[in-house]
């Protein structure tokens, strides 16, 4: 297989070619650095790549599976995280210049689930800064762009993740969502981007941007795929105070089973009231909604609360937060900071902490009505961005559109939520859907996502990057 | 919303960028005017590390 063939593998095909021995760890390894090191440029979504020790892991997983100690589906697998995950003697910067020089001691249970799972690390991705502000270039690196058109952006903050996996240069990586920054770049790359539920996923040893949003999720081009990261990295974690001592479900043993009977709300409310779509993104929702249908789900639309007081509601108890984590070093070194994260988290210092309790006690509210509007429903199709992503230098631009979107109700709400690929805008960038259920449904995304996935020719789609 | 004083820790930032404290403050007025409000007083928090508290 050519380089870019390789890229291009899914997880499931390469884990059954590497069980089968018919693909080795260290091709496989060999042929994504020399596409990073082709394609990398272009795009910067790498901010650190490890070829040496990547090779020294693919060369171990040869040896293991050859000799028939083949640890699991991943084993061979490479993969890249998000540059504020911690990885033991790699340096781990956050995307700024504070923590520039910062050399973790210990692995995130993350990565160390990923390594013991047998993936092969190749790297660390761009990020916005501290996973808030950007896409900034005022950092000590440029900002990841989007492969479908490098001028453009490619959502964030797991900027360099969504790119890397979009443009074939690894076949996972991981993101981190607290207001939606794995399913912005999966929306704006066209790939899957899952946002499981809150403590699904240990955040240990992950640089915090707030304690109660943050989430960590896998980013993959198909949706099988993202089943198979995901089970992989979920569980309990004594690390994690968050931790949910919940049974793992198994994401891929009903991952066929297709919509037919399935119940599904359409939030429609979200992208035709309270924040009106593009309208190539209104009309890729109804067309994805329209072949859930046709593939026997029953649909119907529902309503929620106004996305801007979802939004408004998260963004108190984010800021708040973030604010805490940061006071210190915004005191000392502002200047250290890119315009964009010192414009983000500031008004952290202007609430009162009766607002932030207020917002609990608002998210509360929320909660007992995200729960009743489920009983009625599998899951929830809605949109995750109004707009294909914009120019990247187009500031304006950027900061009209990024906030334009639907995620932060499911971090407030610790919901399960998926971003995955429904099309191409007429300017050719990606269009996108999200699908929602309750906690610890992820299951039932993926069923529902790989329904759709099986029957349109969204995934796997290759942009012009070599 | 918080009236008091400048703190001294935000001195550096402002002097770095004198428009951002108050477009801080003003975003912060914004967004608290997103909470409904008239919460009772036995409308308890989702509590922050509820794992899982959409269950």
């Amino acid at each position: 297989m050519s380089d870019v063939d390789l890229g291009y593998l899914s997880i499931a095909d390469a884990s059954k070619k590497l069980a089968a021995k018919a693909l080795s760890p260290v091709d496989l390894t060999e042929a994504l650095l020399r596409r990073i090191e082709a394609v990398d440029p272009k795009l910067d979504s790498f901010l650190l790549v490890d070829g040496d020790k990547a090779m020294a892991s693919a060369k171990a997983a040869e040896s293991a599976i050859q000799g028939g100690r083949r640890m699991g589906p991943l084993h061979g697998i490479p993969y890249a995280l998000k540059d504020i995950v911690n990885t033991a003697g790699l340096r781990t910067t956050c995307h700024s210049e504070i923590l520039k020089d910062n050399v973790p001691k210990q692995d995130a249970t993350v990565a160390a689930k990923l390594k013991a799972a047998g993936g092969i690390l190749l790297g660390k991705t761009a990020t916005h800064e501290f996973a808030l502000g950007g896409p900034a270039f005022d950092l000590p690196w440029p900002p990841a762009r989007n492969p479908w058109n490098r001028d453009h952006h490619p959502g964030g903050s797991s900027s360099g993740s969504g790119s890397a996996v979009a443009a074939g240069l690894t076949p996972m990586a991981i993101g981190t969502d607290t207001g939606g920054s794995v399913r912005n770049p999966a929306s704006c790359c066209g790939i899957v981007g899952m946002k499981a539920t809150y403590g699904r996923v240990s955040r240990a040893g992950v640089f915090p941007l707030s304690f109660s949003l943050d989430h960590i999720g896998p980013m993959t081009r198909t949706v099988t795929d993202n089943a198979m990261m995901l089970q992989a990295i979920a569980g309990a974690d004594k690390r994690d105070t968050a931790s949910a001592n919940v049974a793992v479900t198994d994401y891929t043993s009903g991952i066929e089973g297709g919509v037919k009977g399935l119940k599904i709300g359409y939030l429609r409310q979200f992208h035709e009231v309270d924040l009106p779509a593009h309208p190539d993104m209104a009309a890729g929702l109804d067309a994805a909604v329209d072949v859930l249908r046709s593939e026997g789900a029953d649909v119907q639309d529902v309503g929620f609360a106004p996305l801007a007081d979802l939004a408004a509601t998260n963004r108190v108890i984010l800021i708040s937060e973030a604010y805490s984590i940061h006071r210190d070093w915004l005191a000392s070194r502002p200047q250290d900071y890119a315009k964009a994260t010192r414009d983000r988290i500031m008004p952290g210092a202007f609430f009162a902490a009766a607002d932030y309790v207020d917002a609990l006690r608002q998210k509360a509210r929320y909660l007992a009505q995200f729960n009743k509007m489920m009983d009625d429903f599998d899951v929830i199709i809605c949109a995750s961005s109004m707009d294909p992503a914009c120019r990247i230098d187009d500031e304006p631009e950027v900061d009209r559109t990024y906030g334009r979107q639907a995620r932060t109700p499911f971090n407030l709400l610790g919901a399960p939520a998926m971003a995955q690929p429904i099309g191409f805008s007429k300017d050719g960038m990606p269009l996108s859907m999200q699908v929602v259920s309750r906690a610890f449904n992820e299951a039932m995304i993926y069923r529902v996502g790989r329904a759709f996935e099986r029957v349109t020719e969204w995934t796997n789609q290759r942009p012009p990057v070599g | 919303m918080s009236d008091t004083p400048l703190p001294p820790a935000l001195e550096a930032a402002h002097a770095l960028d004198p428009e951002l404290i108050e477009k801080s403050r003003a975003h912060a007025a914004r967004l608290v005017a997103g909470l409904e409000g008239g919460y009772k007083p036995d409308e308890e928090p989702a509590h922050i590390y509820q794992a899982g508290g959409s269950q």
